[in-house]
């Protein structure tokens, strides 16, 4: 049977246009209230990621690393991330979720008992944001075991035989970073150059699912179109932080960016 | 500095905490052309700095090339630095041989530790030694006396960790969240270490111990008193170590501590803690 993450986007091609993934991060702001955003904004969009809070988020631009902070401050622990899981899984049976965060929180959790966690609550799959290949090698073996996709993630400095290496031992899905920046930089390479190196990529192995992520908001969206899946996140998060700013309820406020998010791809 | 003798733009990111305890080098820093970037983020000190600089970096890597100033950091960086501090140990090697003939029997060779640069750099010809002979000593930063929080991950046994990029000893909490330091000595304050120290730790070729702030400030009172020297607050650790075991030690023992920094960028500390000088 193919995966949940392969059913969402074929089931996107099928609609024409590419899966809408979302990242937010667990915890932000409350515990109550990420399941919340959670639930509500996968009504509009195909994969959920949900991030680890991590305090040292090296590959993480202002706005991701206010939500994590925000999210740690709260409290939250790698179990109330994987309750989090467990519950949005118990009512969007059929809606991937993909955890994504730092090595050392999964190192000191110990691999296999978090791998072990990830299968009893569903996980579909997993981003390592500073695990990058060829050292993820093992753990996403392990992982595959356990029927949880490992992301592999490669970049517009990925020479073309690493590129080769990667796309060959990843899973249902890669991700592909648009731009040299970190999470919530402004999108400064035009949307043609990254398409282009996004059918590099493609090319290499058609039956790969590759989406784009960095620098995509409501106003680039549009552009990118063409691939297989775009990944929102320090948009989203800006938007939990101003709701708070502005004592609204991020909920709706965040509900209502992703349900543009999905308009502008149809 | 480097950058300006090779004609390049140099940007310095340093934590908000560290530029404003630290401010004497700043000022020579801006002299020699470096922009310094301040860092808000955390805890405002070196961990915040080297994150946010690594965020830099790999936004900007198409025309930029990354230095960080320690041992620490991926595989690279780690035996780049620790290639140009190594010259310290050349250096000594010259020197012992000119004052004693020959490598002496009983050497012990004290540096503080804080990413593990200098200490590294002051070992690296030595390694290979016995250490019946020449035993290498580490002092990192236990923090103040009367606090849990340290930047000492080697002697105090902390977990290994991967941060920046690397694995290492680090001070972390059991979530596998970064634990915040607190040392006297801005150069020392980092939760984790050189993995360098780490497999010098592991194979037990190394010893490593730590100095609390006052005990590192004692260490500086005497040395300035008694010596011709005015180290910094960092090698004030490892002289602090020295004070603690000399009594103990045979008159043909030579303990040779790396001074590795001058006590002019830590003056307003000092001022503070000390007193008018």
């Amino acid at each position: 049977m193919a995966s949940l993450l392969n059913q969402s986007f074929q089931n996107a091609k099928s609609e024409n246009r590419p899966a809408l993934l979302t990242y937010t991060v667990a915890g932000d702001n409350t515990k109550k209230k990420s399941l919340e955003i959670l639930k509500s904004i996968s009504n509009y969009a195909d994969i959920c990621e949900l991030g680890f809070p991590h305090n040292t988020p090296i590959a993480d631009g202002g706005q991701i690393q206010t939500s994590a902070y925000r999210a740690i401050k709260n409290g939250i622990k790698i179990n109330d991330v994987f309750s989090i899981a467990k519950d949005f899984k118990k009512s969007k049976k059929t809606k991937p979720i993909i955890l994504m965060g730092y090595y050392n929180m999964i190192f000191q959790y110990n691999e296999n008992k978090f791998l072990d966690k990830c299968k009893k609550v569903k996980v579909d799959g997993l981003i390592v944001v500073d695990l990058p290949y060829p050292e993820n090698k093992k753990f996403a073996a392990k992982c595959k075991k356990r029927g949880v996709n490992f992301i592999q993630l490669v970049s517009p400095t990925t020479s073309p035989l690493r590129l080769k290496k990667i796309i060959k031992d990843s899973h249902d899905m890669v991700y592909y970073i648009s731009m040299l920046s970190t999470t919530g930089g402004k999108l400064k390479v035009s949307p043609k150059k990254i398409l282009e190196r996004y059918n590099k990529i493609k090319n290499l192995n058609k039956s790969k699912n590759v989406v784009i992520g960095f620098g995509i908001t409501e106003k680039t969206i549009k552009s990118l179109k063409k691939a297989d899946g775009l990944v929102v996140g320090s948009a989203i998060c800006k938007e939990i932080s101003s709701s708070i700013k502005k004592r609204q309820n991020p909920v709706t406020n965040v509900t209502n960016i992703v349900k543009r998010l999905k308009n502008k791809i149809k | 500095m480097a950058a300006k003798k090779f004609g390049l733009k140099c940007k310095i990111f340093m934590g908000a905490k560290d530029i404003k305890r630290q401010k004497p080098n700043c000022d020579a820093m801006k002299k020699n052309g470096a922009e310094i970037v301040p860092v808000y983020s955390g805890s405002q000190t070196l961990v915040d700095a080297v994150s946010e600089c690594m965020r830099y970096w790999v936004s900007n890597c198409d025309n930029t090339h990354m230095c960080v100033g320690s041992t620490v950091g991926p595989n690279i960086f780690v035996k780049i630095c620790g290639w140009s501090t190594a010259q310290i140990s050349r250096e000594l090697k010259v020197q012992l041989k000119s004052e004693f003939k020959k490598i002496p029997n009983k050497i012990k060779l004290i540096n503080c530790v804080g990413g593990g640069s200098s200490a590294y750099g002051f070992w690296s010809e030595f390694i290979d030694y016995d250490k019946k002979q020449i035993e290498l000593i580490g002092v990192e930063a236990g923090g103040p006396k009367k606090s849990k929080l340290h930047a000492a991950p080697l002697s105090r046994n902390a977990k290994i960790g991967i941060l920046h990029g690397a694995a290492s000893y680090l001070c972390q909490n059991s979530e596998g969240q970064i634990n915040d330091t607190e040392s006297i000595s801005a150069g020392l304050d980092y939760p984790g270490v050189s993995p360098i120290h780490c497999f010098l730790k592991d194979t037990k070729r190394a010893r490593y111990t730590y100095a609390t702030d006052e005990e590192a400030l004692n260490a500086h009172v005497m040395v300035t008193k008694y010596e011709n020297l005015n180290p910094s607050l960092e090698p004030s650790h490892a002289f602090a170590e020295a004070i603690k075991i000399a009594p103990k030690l045979s008159k043909d023992t030579i303990i040779i501590v790396n001074s590795c920094g001058d006590a002019k960028k830590d003056r307003d500390i000092l001022r503070e803690r000390l007193g008018k000088r």
